[in-house]
């Protein structure tokens, strides 16, 4: 935790010279999606209310929304009631509520915050140049920096704990229940990270624009060289029911334990997610180096 | 002699679908056997070599359970069909599979450690759970076809939505339970095959002692009474051999819907006329038709191979459907029985009159009340900016539950059938396609892009109906039977986008599930000069509407055109489901429950039913929009899987009691 602390206290420092605190520590932005809340918190501006506060603490976690944040309800459907009677000065939305922009900027002017694209792009790059726009248009450069500097170093770290990591390629998943499971390759954050580290991504398949695809766990015998990373899996349950499975426990990865549990990681996030996937990945996989 | 004429009838039909199956079973096994591979891998699979272990563990049985879970549908369906008397029925029209769908989803939620190694009894306790729910509110009646239609289509719909509930809250938790309930057959090792097959063996055994009694009981009641049968006693042990089939298939492989109507249809058109025929081919039917639907799946290319089989086939039966239903012989269709309901002919205009005061008082509350931080509130000096967002909202969900109840109460007295509702009809369906489709190809589409999709939607199912309609065969009750076709094509649709895991697909979900979020201030004003342009054309439909019921001949002596009031009556209810579907989603539940309880309310006539319809229909998801609004402010419940929460149970309360 202590990477986000610094990037958090660094933000605060920045939060004050925008001038932008109010009483309770929170600023007059309105955060209308994750992504959104994310990115603000990363900058060190705290929002004045966040949709389903506690399910973002449990999986985003970083960085964490502080208590006295308001809650706004579902993510799809922020109380719009609640966020006009807290008369903001900024609503800060993303892609799923363009739809409602309009009427959006009748309460505030809103800012439309997503880095999700069609094109064959990087989507770390993707996501700085999103958070750069963010920092210019809520005052935050220098918490930006701060950020930034912050990234670099994480990365920097990651790549240290890693040094003898043994290059086996990974498959990166999320097991959704016995049989089947999220695989993340091309177009996705996490494998934007692992090519900052030179790690191959064992999945070369069809992703979607978010860089996942839905497969069943028998499509891992495709790589049977490759480790498995597991993204928010840490429920033991899931583990055995997939180990209970012959095809998956007679394949080598499984019989030699080349199995790695992180927490979980938001999948769709932005840099704050990458320097979380960063941290974890290192610190999981730097581990199984020496075999 | 009885015998060969059978297997003569749907042989080869049966033939040619065992044909298809195996050549695309030899062709997909193939592809894995690997050179040096001698066909005793399939029993014997060396651990070390992944394509034996792979066609050992996940390919053999995944055949081996498709064929018995189809084979378990079709008789399910079969069973449901001679004993409802209703060539719709089939065994997620009972409300089994929902209800052991729901009940596995909320004991995930509640008791996950006792349900990861109990699944297949908690979804067998649901199913058992949703059947006694259906023969309490149906015992009354004596078991009556219709009513346990009824009952069981609203159950289905109440669990369906109770669901989409818990899914909304814990989507990400769920999505286990999703991807269980879309069907998909593909297996990891043998233990679902293994703990399926005496259950399916001693169920059909039972099914042999039942054949009889089931032939005798496809008979009208007077008959079967006068050959010595308890027809209550009967009925009910069918229908629980017919619900564990579908249990022991829902718990291993999840919801399938569509092979336990498709075979038993096909068995039916192929011209099983005894019994005994029709039960055996529709689980030889239904076992091919899964089996060969599997392979289908399995032969796709990769990125598609994950589509669920169970959706696939409801995708693939629906054609075959459409082609079928000009030559299905229905049976003696039940009737809604209406005759003791004393008329109301002289107080409807009073009741109505207090109708309306009680929508305008509810409007009032609706936009005024509300919570706020501090508890419940009414307007006061910073609401004005609330009250912009309320109003239009609490407007759009009255005029979308009128329009939606003004629509089913047209097409229950059209069809003479008291399940119709615009959901039935599939113009819902189409409706909600249109507006998937823009949500998912279009980055992020515009108010004006999504609703000219769903229109674009909307008509494309009524031209197709319009078209249909003037065919021979396409009437009544068989135009429903396309309505239930276009449903199971949008249910493909939602199945794909869950497997997807799209991170849009939350927005999807609350407006699939009836949600007044996105409506616009004009938009709600348009709706509601909408209703008041089609209250107003009651006086013009009234007459077609209390003669059309009639039949044909009597409508065409009392001088009405009945091609052209057909079609106009057909049109402005699709017209009217088709803004009510952009408004508040693709909820039909106002459009059954408004009419319905008109109709217990005692409005008999055409005219008055459509108003008391419209008024009911409006107000029933105005409150539940306001509810929704309010109850775990600042998280809101979509009005119309709140309507259908709150209210399913009051309405099978009503439906029991009459």
């Amino acid at each position: 935790m202590l990477l986000p602390r610094r990037a958090f206290l660094g933000g605060a420092a920045a939060t004050v010279l925008a001038g932008r605190v109010r009483a309770g520590g929170s600023s007059g932005v309105v955060a209308l999606s994750w992504i959104a809340a994310q990115n603000l918190l990363a900058l060190g501006v705290v929002p004045a209310a966040s949709p389903e506060i506690a399910f973002y603490n449990r999986v985003v976690a970083e960085p964490a929304i502080p208590a006295g944040v308001r809650e706004l309800g579902l993510r799809s459907e922020p109380n719009l009631e609640l966020v006009a009677s807290l008369r903001p000065d900024l609503l800060v939305f993303s892609g799923d509520l363009m739809r409602m922009q309009e009427r959006l900027e009748s309460i505030a002017p809103g800012y439309l915050f997503d880095f999700a694209s069609q094109a064959d792009t990087d989507r770390l790059d993707d996501a700085k140049r999103a958070m750069a726009a963010l920092a210019e248009r809520t005052g935050t450069n220098e918490a930006l920096a701060v950020f930034l500097r912050t990234l670099d170093s994480g990365f920097a770290d990651a790549n240290e704990r890693l040094r003898g990591y043994d290059r086996r390629a990974v498959f990166i998943v999320t097991i959704l229940d016995g049989r089947r499971m999220l695989v993340f390759g091309k177009n996705s954050l996490f494998q934007s990270v692992l090519d900052r580290f030179g790690i191959e991504n064992a999945w070369d398949g069809y992703t979607s624009r978010y860089g996942h695809a839905t497969v069943s766990v028998d499509r891992l015998a495709a790589r049977p060289d490759a480790r498995l990373l597991c993204v928010g899996n840490e429920r033991i349950t899931t583990m055995e029911r997939l180990e209970a499975a012959p095809v998956i426990s007679s394949l080598p990865f499984v019989r030699e334990r080349r199995i790695v549990l992180i927490p979980e990681v938001l999948f769709y996030g932005g840099l704050p997610s990458a320097h979380r996937f960063a941290r974890l990945v290192s610190l999981a996989l730097g581990k199984e180096g020496g075999r | 002699m009885r015998r060969l004429a059978w297997v003569a009838s749907a042989g080869p039909v049966a033939l040619l679908l065992a044909l298809f199956a195996s050549g695309l079973m030899i062709r997909n096994m193939s592809a894995l056997l690997a050179d040096g591979m001698t066909p005793l891998a399939i029993l014997f699979p060396d651990p070390e070599i992944t394509a034996e272990m792979l066609l050992h563990y996940t390919i053999v049985p995944r055949i081996v359970i498709g064929l018995m879970a189809g084979a378990s549908l079709g008789l399910a369906g079969a069973i449901l069909q001679l004993v409802l008397r209703n060539p719709l029925a089939e065994p997620a029209t009972l409300g089994i599979s929902a209800g052991s769908h729901l009940l596995l989803a909320a004991a995930t939620i509640w008791f996950p450690v006792a349900v990861a190694s109990n699944r297949e009894w908690v979804a067998f306790a649901g199913a058992v759970l949703a059947l006694s729910v259906i023969m309490a509110l149906s015992w009354r009646k004596g078991l009556s076809p219709v009513t346990v239609t009824l009952s069981g289509m609203i159950v289905t719909l109440y669990c369906g939505a109770a669901s989409a509930i818990l899914t909304l809250f814990n989507h990400d938790l769920l999505i286990g339970i999703f991807l269980w309930g879309a069907g998909y057959l593909d297996q990891q090792d043998w233990r679902a095959t293994i703990s399926f097959t005496p259950r399916f063996i001693g169920l059909a055994c039972i099914v042999v002692l039942l054949v009889r009694p089931l032939a005798l009981l496809s008979l009208d009641d007077g008959s079967a009474r006068n050959l010595g049968l308890s027809i209550a006693a009967w009925r009910v042990l069918a229908l629980v051999v017919a619900s564990g089939l579908t249990a022991i298939v829902t718990a291993a492989v999840g919801i399938i819907s569509f092979a336990g109507l498709a075979a038993p249809a096909i068995a039916r058109a192929g011209g099983a006329r005894t019994t005994r025929g029709f039960l055996w081919w529709s689980g030889i039917l239904g076992a091919l038709l899964l089996a060969a639907t599997d392979q289908i799946v399995l032969s796709l290319p990769v990125t598609f191979r994950l589509f669920p089989t169970g959706a696939i086939t409801a995708l693939l039966g629906a054609p075959l459907l459409l082609m079928l239903i000009p030559r299905l012989r229905l049976l003696a269709p039940p009737r809604a029985n209406t005759s003791h309901i004393t008329s109301l002919s002289g107080h409807a205009a009073v009741f109505i009159a207090v109708l309306v005061v009680l929508t305008g008082v509810m409007l009032c509350m609706a936009v005024l009340s509300g919570k706020a931080d501090g508890g419940w509130e009414f307007v006061s000096g910073y609401s004005d900016a609330v009250i912009a967002w309320r109003w239009p909202r609490a407007l759009a969900a009255l005029s979308g539950g009128a329009m939606l109840a003004f629509s089913g109460a047209i097409l229950q007295r059209m069809t003479g059938n008291p399940m119709a509702s615009p959901e039935v009809l599939g113009v819902s369906s189409g409706a909600m396609l249109g507006i998937i489709a823009i949500l998912l190809l279009a980055a992020a589409p515009a108010r004006f892009e999504l609703i000219t999709a769903g229109t674009a939607g909307a008509f494309a199912v009524l031209a197709l109906m319009l078209a249909l309609s003037r065919l021979p065969g396409f009437s009544g009750e068989r135009l429903l039977l396309i309505g239930i076709a276009l449903g199971s094509v949008s249910g493909f649709v939602m199945a794909v986008l869950m497997t997807a895991q799209d991170p849009r697909l939350g927005q999807v979900l609350t407006w699939l599930s009836g949600s007044t979020y996105a409506v616009r201030p004009g938009e709600a004003i348009l709706a509601f000069v909408m209703v008041a342009f089609a209250l107003l054309s009651t006086p013009l439909l009234r007459r077609w509407l209390d003669l059309l019921p009639l039949g044909t001949g009597v409508a065409r002596a009392t001088g009405v055109p009945v091609t052209l009031s057909r079609n106009i009556l057909l049109s402005l209810s699709a017209m009217l489901t088709a803004s009510a579907t952009i408004l508040v989603g693709p909820l039909s539940f106002a459009g059954l429950m408004g009419p319905h309880l008109a109709r217990l309310c005692g409005f008999q006539r055409a005219g008055s039913h459509l108003l008391a319809s419209a008024l009911l229909g409006g107000l029933i998801l105005l409150i539940a929009d306001w509810l929704g609004r309010n109850i775990l402010f600042p998280f809101q419940i979509p009005a119309g899987l709140l309507a259908t929460v709150v209210g399913g149970p009051f309405l099978l309360i009503l439906i029991a009691k009459r």
